[in-house]
């Protein structure tokens, strides 16, 4: 799928199928990898997410435009809603839990990154 | 355990440290080479006295072998070390060592070290002979792990004595090829010997490991978790996807693991400062190389459950547990032998996780991202140039987690679970790993057995450091 119709992914989720909305939250990831640092906590909490969505559908990847503008915290924002609604049309049901241990990896990574935006380290190191 | 045979083996384990760091010069060098003829007969009856192996038909080993059939390989390495000399030296042993050093500290020169080496195994191996019968299962892993260290140093010795004796091909190509597969092949035994997760007593060729799961339901199992996942990982069903998930649990876990022993203040229970930042390095390494390849790398091959499956249990079970242990000094303190046994563990995991990632991109397994703007498709399957900066981050904190591993291990008293391991023989394991840059042997399974040495120049610096 092209960059116009990943855009449209990411603007209307709800009018694709749900692996079209995966493989378009990975295309949201990648780019969050490269707005993060290499090797961060950040990061790796994203990796983690991605392994969430590959145990639920095969790995295709589409690729939205994100602004340059955007830090990896707004494009994270991005991935969490496409996330959290196919969580709610996946099918099987199994595979929404695989998918909220995903949204919980972002979240976490979505923390660490506001903390880091604060001047605050992990809250358990 | 007897007094007679573990007396005698630690004054051989002693003298074996010698001899790592002790070369030949040119006038001794053939005599050393006997020695070393002497040592692998002795060590070979010692094995067999040990374990009631007798040779098999003899037979080219190779890496399956190792798996399947670990102690057997050992004994029939030594035996098939071809002597340093075509001719049979006329004399009785008793004349090649008349030269004994009162002890250790005492031996002048490689001669006597090795012949101190060579009359102490000897003497050692009289009373194995004697008591073998009244051993437990336990003590004879023990008795076979120090016969491994022994002959690892043989191994690694005689590699160095072939070199200095300029035999490089021909004969001496099949001598110097059949010194490695001894290293790898003794090496085995001594980390099974180690391993209390093997079975006990006369269960000699044991080694499939099974697709049980270890769960983290304390700290105390992290290490046995992350030991595991080595050993499922080294099963070779392994894909790309599988490898950077574990190496990401790895990672994230280190990095806990850090915080854990910081907030323990370093200098508690002998942690090192430089554990520390080892362990700091290799989370490093990993994470580095993980976050790189995650976005461009997919699987091509179904993988493996029980890997993945152990790597979740790291990682939603251990890791949270970590966690909450560097939050509070007290509980961190607590838990420090354990976080230190992982430390010692992360080794072999990060080793199993390089050798999986090169075996899924060599079986054909790997998909790489295709960013080319005029490409039709989003995949194309990956060569090994694509995987080649993964494989590198991987091979770099392989020789991290080797220095962590030496360091964890170097002041800590070992769990309970462990078996015995003699003080000597720790040392002597440690040197030897500092003697390694490969030794466990390259996939395909079929490949022959193989090991890479430091020069002994190199490694009398870092001994002595």
């Amino acid at each position: 799928m092209g960059t116009s119709g990943g855009q449209a992914v990411v603007l209307r989720p709800d009018d694709f199928e749900v692996t079209e909305v995966l493989a378009a939250v990975r295309g949201v990831l990648d780019v969050a990898l490269e707005r993060c640092d290499a090797g961060s906590a950040a990061a790796l909490e994203i990796c983690a997410a991605w392994e969430g969505l590959d145990a639920v559908s095969a790995s295709s990847v589409i690729e939205p435009t994100m602004q340059s503008i955007f830090g990896a915290i707004v494009v994270l924002a991005t991935a969490r809603r496409l996330l959290r609604g196919a969580i709610i049309r996946v099918e099987p049901l199994s595979s929404a839990f695989l998918l909220a241990e995903a949204l919980r990896h972002l979240d976490a990574a979505a923390s660490i990154l506001a903390a880091e935006a604060s001047g605050e380290g992990p809250s358990w190191a | 355990m007897g007094l007679i045979y573990a007396g005698r083996m630690e004054l051989a384990t002693r003298y074996a440290a010698l001899a790592l760091v002790t070369p030949p010069d040119a006038g001794s060098a053939m005599h050393v080479g006997r020695l070393q003829d002497d040592l692998a007969v002795l060590l070979a009856e010692m094995t067999e006295t040990v374990t009631g192996l007798r040779l098999g038909a003899a037979f080219q080993p190779n890496i399956a072998d190792l798996v399947r059939h670990p102690v057997r390989l050992l004994r029939g390495g030594l035996v098939a070390l071809p002597r340093v000399d075509s001719a049979p030296d006329p004399r009785p042993p008793s004349a090649r060592w008349a030269d004994l050093p009162a002890n250790p500290a005492r031996a002048a020169g490689p001669v006597q070290v090795w012949t101190g080496l060579v009359v102490a195994a000897a003497t050692s191996g009289q009373g194995l002979r004697a008591q073998a019968h009244h051993m437990s299962g336990a003590q004879r892993w023990t008795a076979l792990g120090e016969l491994a260290a022994l002959a690892e140093v043989l191994a690694v010795t005689r590699s160095d004595l072939l070199t200095q004796l300029g035999s490089g091909n021909g004969r001496g190509g099949r001598a110097r090829q059949a010194a490695a597969a001894l290293a790898v092949e003794a090496r085995e035994v001594v980390r099974l010997a180690g391993d209390p997760g093997e079975p006990d007593g006369r269960a000699w060729s044991p080694v499939y490991p099974s697709r049980r799961i270890v769960p983290v339901s304390t700290l105390a199992a992290l290490p046995r978790a992350v030991e595991n996942a080595g050993r499922l990982l080294s099963r070779g069903d392994a894909s790309i996807t599988d490898v950077l998930s574990l190496t990401r649990v790895l990672a994230q876990t280190d990095r806990a693991a850090v915080a854990v022993l910081r907030a323990a203040g370093i200098s508690q229970d002998g942690v090192s400062e430089r554990l520390v930042t080892l362990l700091d390095a290799h989370a490093d390494g990993l994470a580095t190389s993980v976050t790189a390849a995650r976005a461009n790398l997919a699987s091509l091959s179904p993988g493996s459950p029980a890997a993945l499956a152990q790597g979740r249990e790291i990682g939603a079970s251990g890791l949270p547990r970590l966690q909450a242990a560097a939050r509070r000094a007290a509980e961190a303190r607590a838990v420090v032998p354990h976080v230190t046994a992982y430390a010692a563990a992360t080794a072999d995991m990060t080793i199993a996780l390089r050798d999986a990632a090169s075996r899924a991109v060599a079986g054909h397994g790997v998909a790489v991202r295709d960013r080319s703007e005029d490409s039709p498709l989003l995949w194309r399957p990956a060569a090994d140039f694509d995987v080649a900066p993964l494989v590198r981050g991987l091979d770099g904190a392989v020789r991290t987690a080797r220095r962590a591993a030496i360091e964890a291990t170097t002041d800590v008293p070992a769990p309970g679970a462990e078996r015995t391991l003699r003080a000597s023989t720790a040392q002597l394991r440690h040197a030897l790993a500092r003697r390694q840059i490969a030794l466990r042997p390259e996939a395909p399974t079929t490949a022959p057995l193989t090991a890479h040495f430091e020069p002994v120049g190199r490694s009398r610096a870092a001994l002595r450091a």
